[in-house]
């Protein structure tokens, strides 16, 4: 079934590349594979090293998120004072796509010395931070009433309750917000590197390529690579949840 | 008296549940509520267990310090195993014991499933380790929710003789729909009346124990108990 889809979106790839610019899928994966690691010569980076310089920016990023995210998801769920304090600026916050965030964040950082990557770990950060928080924090705050209530017969102390019951349901939360995070971060790291100089990067790969001249079969190759690795990343952490979860 | 319940009266908003229940139960007790479907026998444990408050009539207690409650929904923990499970209910209590869990686990006869979630086990095996986790923890009155539902027919009756093996002297409050496992298991059977609930008969089971369920006296019990039924039950 697999295979089918794949031959299917194959053969329409070549049909639309009859009528357009768009390189055949032949010549996009020869471009792929020798730049793989062959240094292209404009930027004198093979696709790997601007993957890797990409991933890097997002793991910073989004670990930092996450790490703010997730307790801050729990802790919110539990105390209604601070629910009521996060939930509005979230809930302003949250509709704002990360790269309207990108002129604002070039300005707010221009004094730094390294303001570009300051102001994508920034849009990283924005990207990853708010599906990480919703995540956790409706989860935490919707542990199952019955599971309380068996607590309470059973006469649990809070501490137990927290421990066994209310973060083990949370990790829920925490895993398919990390996944959900990474995911709006790889996007949001493509498109910010798309607008400024970043030396390195798929996004700014992409972007050089393109001002080069319109060299389709590297732009498109680029592009592979940015979902090769979205996808991988995506099933590295459904298999981490497999591991994290036994239960599921 | 172990357990005295007076006057119990509850509505969830315009629903009448509990018009007045009333029973008690002696020390070392085994009594079966039976009553039809929906007919407030879940609430009145729930009541009793402190998980809901009654509108009106009162709980009243001697010498209970422990609760066990087997819930009529599994209500496990599914992130963790058999013996996680079990094992929550002696840390509420402060109790950390792996022998009494591991002794548990083979009475209900989980032996080999210490460490399946419960997604992994039968409806059956999940009720079982629920009636485990309310045994675990020696409690004075266990109140059981129609513990044997799910399982098949041999296995129940399997399950009544042993649940009568352990609890031995305990107290019990037992939810039942079948008139068999009352007359089987009880010492007193509370009939309950379509909801509103009312008590509309309480039975002494004077037969001996352990009963012979294909005995004559079992049958005309039995008989006499369904007549009861259909002259109260079905209004
Ligand atoms: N939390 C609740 N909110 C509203 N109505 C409720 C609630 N709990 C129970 N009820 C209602 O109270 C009635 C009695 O419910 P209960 O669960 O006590 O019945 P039951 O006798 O245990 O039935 P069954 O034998 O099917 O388990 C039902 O009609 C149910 O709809
Ligand atoms: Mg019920």
């Amino acid at each position: 079934m697999r295979l089918k889809g794949a031959i299917l979106l194959i053969l329409l790839w070549y049909l639309v590349s009859a009528f357009t610019e768009l390189p055949h899928p032949h010549e996009v994966a020869e471009t792929f594979f020798i730049l793989l690691f062959n240094s292209e010569p404009v930027l004198g980076k093979t696709l790997v090293q601007h993957a890797a310089a990409s991933l890097l920016r997002v793991l910073t990023a989004s670990l930092l998120a996450f790490s703010i995210a997730i307790p801050l998801g729990i802790v919110s769920a539990l105390n209604r004072t601070l629910a009521e304090i996060v939930t509005p600026m979230v809930e302003a916050l949250r509709p704002i796509p990360p790269l309207a965030w990108i002129p604002l964040a070039y300005v707010i950082f221009a004094p730094l010395p390294n303001t570009v990557q300051v102001s994508q770990i920034f849009i990283v950060f924005v990207g990853a931070f708010f599906p990480c928080f919703v995540s956790v924090f409706d989860y935490s705050r919707n542990v199952p009433e019955e599971l309380l209530e068996m607590a309470r017969v059973f006469k649990a102390p809070e501490r137990l309750i927290l421990r066994d019951i209310v973060l083990l349901h949370s990790l829920q939360g925490v895993v398919s917000g990390v996944r959900i995070g990474l995911g709006v971060g790889w996007m949001s790291i493509i498109a910010a590197e798309m607008i400024a100089t970043s030396g390195e990067g798929l996004g700014y790969f992409i972007m050089v390529m393109y001002e080069v001249g319109g060299r389709t079969a590297e732009i498109v190759a680029g592009m592979a690579m940015i979902g090769v690795i979205g996808y991988l990343m995506n099933t590295l952490l459904l298999k981490a949840e497999k591991l994290v979860m036994p239960w599921r | 008296m172990a357990l005295t319940v007076e006057g119990l009266k509850k509505s969830y908003g315009n629903l009448k549940v509990l018009d007045g229940v009333t029973f008690s139960v002696e020390e070392g007790e085994f009594v079966c509520l039976i009553g039809e479907s929906g007919c407030g026998k879940t609430t009145i444990l729930k009541i009793i267990a402190g998980l809901e408050r009654p509108d009106e009539g009162r709980v009243d207690f001697k010498g209970v310090n422990r609760m066990g409650f087997v819930f009529q929904d599994d209500r496990l923990l599914p992130w963790k195993t058999v013996y996680g499970n079990i094992q929550f209910a002696l840390k509420a209590m402060g109790i950390e014991d792996g022998e009494v869990v591991r002794r548990i686990i083979d009475f209900v006869g989980l032996k080999g499933f210490e460490n399946y979630y419960p997604k992994q086990l039968s409806g059956g095996m999940r009720q079982r380790v629920g009636i485990a986790r309310a045994l675990a923890v020696n409690p004075d009155l266990l109140l059981m929710d129609e513990p044997f539902a799910s399982l098949d027919a041999r296995t129940r009756e399997r399950m009544q003789e042993e649940l009568l093996r352990i609890v031995g002297g305990k107290t019990v409050v037992f939810v039942t729909h079948s008139i068999d496992e009352a007359v089987y298991l009880a010492d007193k059977i509370v009939i309950l009346s379509p909801r509103p609930a009312r008590v509309i008969r309480t039975v002494e089971v004077s037969l001996p124990k352990p009963r012979d369920r294909a005995s004559q006296e079992f049958a005309e019990f039995r008989r006499e108990l369904y007549r009861s039924f259909d002259l109260y039950g079905r209004k």
